[in-house]
């Protein structure tokens, strides 16, 4: 990322000109302002307000009854052994997946990147385009179909991965199921959605890294800096900004991962173990017709969002405080 | 109240499959004549009962599972001649519940439904926003028969809910075991009658590299119904009575305890090919009938058509009745099997075209199209002699007649029109099943898990209860 | 870097680059011309480096490469053996997938939905973030803000209430009402981005055009939008590929048949090739979905690498 243009210098400017009131620029900015507002607030605000008041309701969904009931649906949520499980399942997700995926990504990034030679100007690794070509791939895949791929390279007979995995000789694998096994079906049904984003954020941190004036590398490098380090102290301060806001973007995937794992496990997996949140809404809303219920938890879900942005906001604060050092050297 | 005559449904299963054996008693008929009849727009006449209005089209959304669904394209065909101004649109499925709720709520369901299949809408969630058949039970059919006399007596009651008939169950199905009677023969294997039986061959066909059972995940539940028909011959139907009707500690019964007990040593023995729980239904089966690495599989009779992309050649199906635990002190005769009509079509009340679905509902009950329908899939519907004596040289439904035959009297049905599919457990119990035959449950784990379903349904005040009798 | 902004702002990332900026890494490399004598470490890492990313790349690859062999396999084939070739390119396998699974349909319905929506979004988004950016008025910074909320709630929490706001205007399983549907939810991440975009182009230019005359609407249309291209082109991008995604609410706003997009098609297809043992379908209709926008990909991927240089991501 480059050294941004600071917003404040263009602000004053702005100010500066006046802003006259006439007829050509009101009926713009009316325009400009009404239409897309509309739309935002007709289709995406008002639901969200909606929500919150239907979550207080015993609403079915196929009748225009309903009761108040206040907060006698979060009340049961808490007893609701299955969505605690959802629940758990959603928070594990947030906590593993988002880091796995950008370090795996940012490890990629920085080898094509700079993985050249360490003597010298700082060049990518020979050939490095073409991997992260490869690695977009499973982006452009929608995600319902990387879930139909996967869920047969994991069938315990027929699949790729056992039929691999015994290749090499590994016969206690066969009839293995992956996703249908207790300890295995989280952390299998985790890797399909890894492998589906991490090429998104290896292009992210490409762009990132390639904004890096070479001087800095460059001078880190007669520093005796090695590969490791340069990485850890120069890239990744620099792409501290991508990296938050892919935590963000991620988590929210992640928190959702809706597609991914019905198409995987549509009934929640072994033992409930790939259960989110979302699935489990979804069942309540429009399998039992538990609307004002199925409600409540998307209420819940937005809070343990706005929770995880909380914590994720909270940690880079904590990171930039230690290595402004570093930050300000470029 | 539902279901006063039990006799009279386990002999519609026994009837429909025993070629031509008619049986005598009557179908009680109840006209309770509470639903409006369908505003078709059109005449009523005898010959267009329900008043379906020239050129309208008529929605049929039809599971796609087992059966397919040109059957009742065919039944379109057959209207047509009677309404040649009239469409019919077959939309094929098999995800009915994501597909169908939105326009259950949206108000512009289709005008017939067949829910069915793994992800067949709850009844208890829909049953509210249904028509009933009753009409149609008192119209005539397009050979002028009335079509309660037409059908196997006991199908009214198979699809009636607390008095109100919403269900038109069309397919007379068996659950037993299939195997491949050649690779029985090959081995000089029999199949076996007891669980410990079963034990016994299940090291056989080890000594072979064989199992004895196979599993798939979205079809777990097939050995609940094992589990819970092996109950049902060894300690009367009140097992299932109870647990159908959600009583407390139902599921925690001796007898059912002791199938669980010999179901759990089948499993740590190692009976099942393993990894069932991550691998989909059919791929499942294919390694039964198209492997043969399987022995036995425990399915309803419609698993000959179902698989018949990926069957061995030379595999001659053959049926079975399912497991006791002691045949000395069973409650039934072994021959006792469950079997009864499925398939169950509804009628969505506030369709576009009402009239049109009970029409293209008396167009599948016609002859000609239930004919089509034996003929085709190798099953016979609920209208009587539509299956010839050769049977269509299938051994699979020959021998399933035969053990509908030999069942007799001591057929049950309790799985028809089950309180399971009523009360959505069927996602649940998926995972519980699938869990116990990975070997991760223990049998109090499985009997706990299934009462705390029961728990749950009992005290949901918004799901209106069904007092079931088997 | 400055700290006092909102930290999912995106103008924290990178400005349209402006000749004084420090000669970057990509600069450098592009300028490559010396060969650098290679040590013994630098070999080692290479090999390490080409060993793990090649790795990573085979896992990539091979799931789409055994895909597509399988879909030339017939379903026995397919049961039999997960590596075994097929014996023949059995193209009945596409033929069926082509029509019992309705594919062409459902991707005249997709491209005709994210096409509409995308070219409304970009307009509205563009038009809504320029105002924002530029123009000081009472409750700028809170139409922002909402926005910015808004954008970080799951899709979940309005996907209720959204169904019966379509159903009573109307618009429920209808295209258009999808579309709007789209925009809406799109419109937050737009706006953000090009936001950033409209905040840094050079107010001389817009002063420029307004003394030469040029009113408000023209100076937007003229003058300010073809300026901020490149930006509108990586949020295209990006749009696209969410939308094309999109599953949740076409399954719930969208449930006739006939107005399917693709997600849904495919999601009902799999389910229904499961019951008929029709393994090869599937696999081809995997592949069907896949290449079109694979190759589109693969022809335009520096565009896109060099769009998300160029631009920023929230």
């Amino acid at each position: 990322m480059t050294t941004t243009t600071g917003p404040g210098s263009r602000r004053r400017r702005v100010a500066r000109f006046r802003q006259r009131l006439t007829f050509d620029r009101i009926s713009f900015v009316a325009v400009f302002l009404i239409l897309p507002l509309a739309i935002f607030g007709v289709f995406e605000l008002s639901p969200y307000i909606q929500a919150f008041y239907y979550a207080m309701t015993n609403w079915g969904g196929f009748s225009a009854e309903m009761d108040f009931v206040g907060f006698d649906n979060f009340i049961k949520l808490t007893s609701d052994a299955k969505f605690l499980r959802a629940a758990a399942n959603s928070a594990l997700l947030c906590a593993v997946l988002p880091t796995l995926t950008l370090v795996t990504a940012f490890a990629i990034a920085v080898v094509v990147t700079t993985g050249g030679p360490i003597i010298g100007r700082v060049t990518g690794l020979k050939g490095g385009g073409f991997y992260r070509v490869i690695s977009f791939f499973p982006y452009t895949v929608p995600a319902i179909v990387i879930g139909l791929i996967w869920a047969q390279v994991y069938d315990p007979t027929r699949g790729l991965l056992n039929g691999f995995l015994k290749l090499i000789g590994l016969d206690q694998f066969d009839g293995f199921p992956w996703i249908g096994n207790v300890h295995t079906a989280m952390p299998a049904s985790m890797f399909v959605i890894l492998w589906g984003f991490v090429g998104f954020y290896t292009i992210l941190f490409v762009a990132a890294i390639k904004g890096i004036p070479a001087e800095t590398y460059e001078a880190a490098r007669i520093d005796g800096a090695g590969r490791f380090r340069t990485a850890v102290s120069i890239a990744l301060p620099q792409v501290l900004d991508s990296v938050q806001t892919s935590y963000i973007y991620l988590g929210l995937t992640v928190i959702d991962s809706f597609v991914y794992m019905r198409v995987l496990n549509a009934q929640g997996g072994p033992d409930f173990s790939t259960l989110t949140i979302t699935q489990d809404l979804h069942m309540e809303a429009f399998t039992r017709g538990q609307f004002g219920y199925a409600t409540s938890m998307g209420v819940v879900l937005a809070a343990i969002t706005m929770l995880y942005a909380g914590i994720i906001f909270l940690i880079f604060r904590l990171i930039r405080g230690k290595d402004t050092d570093l930050g300000s050297a470029a | 109240m539902k279901k006063p005559t039990i006799r009279a449904i386990a002999s519609a299963g026994a009837a429909a499959l025993v070629m031509g054996a008619l049986l005598s008693c009557a179908a009680p008929s109840s006209n309770s004549g509470d639903e409006p009849t369908g505003g078709g727009g059109g005449e009523v006449t005898a010959d267009n009962p329900f008043g379906l209005a020239a050129g309208t089209s008529i929605d049929a959304v039809v599971f796609d599972g087992g059966y397919h669904t040109d059957y009742v394209d065919f039944a379109g065909e057959v209207l047509k001649a009677k309404f040649p101004d009239v469409t019919v649109k077959v939309t094929a499925t098999s995800e009915i519940n994501a597909e169908m709720q939105p326009r259950f709520v949206g108000g512009n369901p289709p005008d017939l439904l067949d829910n069915q299949g793994a992800q067949q809408i709850p009844l208890a969630s829909v049953i509210e926003s249904l028509a009933t058949w009753d009409d149609l039970w008192e119209a005539e059919n397009y050979e002028g028969v009335k079509i309660s006399d037409a059908v196997y007596p006991g199908i009214r009651e198979t699809g009636t809910y607390n008095g109100r008939f919403v269900q038109v169950p069309y397919v007379m199905t068996a659950w037993a075991f299939y195997y491949s009677q050649s690779l029985f023969d090959e081995n000089s294997w029999t199949p076996p009658k007891t669980w410990d039986e079963a034990l016994t061959l299940c090291e056989s066909a080890k000594a072979k590299d064989l199992k004895l059972f196979v599993w798939g995940k979205e079809a777990a539940s097939y050995w609940k119904y094992l589990a819970l028909d092996s109950a049902v011959k060894q300690g009367g139907v009140e097992i299932v009575e109870r647990i159908a009707n959600l009583e407390p500690g139902a599921w925690d019964d001796p007898t059912l305890r002791s199938v669980l007990d010999k179901f759990k040593q089948v499993i740590d023995n190692q009976c099942f090919i393993p990894g069932g729980s991550g691998q989909q239904f059919t791929q499942a089966q294919a390694q039964w009938s198209n492997d043969k690495s399987a022995l036995l599989y425990y399915t309803g009779s419609w698993i000959e058509n179902e698989m018949a992309q990926a069957t061995a050649d030379n595999f001659q199906m053959t049926a079975w009745p399912p497991l006791v635990v002691d045949e000395a002190t069973a409650a039934l005769p072994f021959a006792a099997i469950d079997s009864g009509a499925d398939e169950k079509f509804v009628l969505p009340a506030d369709s576009a075209n009402i009239a049109g679905g009970k029409e293209l509902m008396r167009a599948m009950l016609s002859k000609e199209a239930a004919s089509n329908f034996a003929k085709t899939r190798l099953a016979p519907t609920i209208v009587k002699d539509t299956v010839p004596a050769d049977g269509f040289g299938s051994t699979a439904l020959a021998s399933t007649v035969k053990l509908i035959s030999e069942s007799g009297e001591s057929t049950f049905s309790w799985s028809f029109g089950g309180y399971d599919t009523y009360y959505a457990f069927g996602p649940d119990e998926l995972v519980i099943w699938n869990a116990f035959l990975d070997g991760q449950k223990t049998v109090d784990e499985l009997i706990a898990d299934e009462e705390a379903l029961g728990v749950r349904a009992a005290s949901d005040a918004n799901v209106e209860k069904v007092k079931y009798s088997f | 870097m400055s700290r006092s902004k909102t930290p999912q702002e995106p103008s924290a990332g990178v400005a349209p680059q402006t000749g004084s900026a420090p000669q970057t890494v990509e600069a450098r490399q592009t300028g490559r011309v010396h060969q650098i004598r290679s040590t013994a470490s630098d070999k080692a890492v290479a090999t390490a480096s080409h060993t793990l990313l090649g790795i990573w790349s085979v896992i990539v690859i091979v799931p789409f490469l055994w895909t597509l062999i399988s879909s030339f396999k017939t379903s026995a084939q397919i049961l039999s053996s997960p590596f075994s070739l097929p014996d023949k390119l059995h193209f009945e396998n596409y033929i069926n997938a082509w029509n019992t699974a309705g594919i062409g349909r459902f991707f005249f319905n997709t491209i005709l939905v994210v096409g509409s929506a995308l070219f409304l979004t970009m307009m509205l988004g563009a038009m809504l973030a320029y105002v924002l950016a530029r123009f000081r008025f009472p409750g700028n910074r809170l139409i922002y803000n909402v926005m910015l909320a808004a954008m970080s709630f799951p899709v979940f929490l309005a996907i209720v209430p959204l169904f019966f706001i379509l159903k009573n205007m109307l618009l429920l399983d209808t295209l258009p009402g999808l579309i709007i549907t789209y925009v809406a939810f799109s419109l937050p991440f737009t706006m953000f981005f090009l936001y950033a975009f409209f905040k840094q182009l050079p107010q001389d230019i817009y002063e420029a055009a307004v003394v030469d005359g040029a009113g408000e609407w023209r100076t937007f249309f003229q003058v300010m939008l073809p300026m901020s291209t490149p930006g509108i082109a990586s949020v295209s991008i990006l749009n696209f590929l969410g939308l094309w995604n999109q599953y949740l609410l076409p399954l719930v706003l969208n449930p006739s048949q006939e107005n399917w997009v693709l997600s849904q098609g495919m999601a009902s297809f799999a389910s229904k090739a499961g019951y008929a043992v029709d393994f090869g379908a599937l696999f081809a209709a995997a592949v069907i979905t896949i290449i079109p926008v694979l190759v589109i990909y693969v022809i335009f991927q520096r565009r896109l690498q060099g769009s998300v240089s160029q631009g920023t991501f929230r």
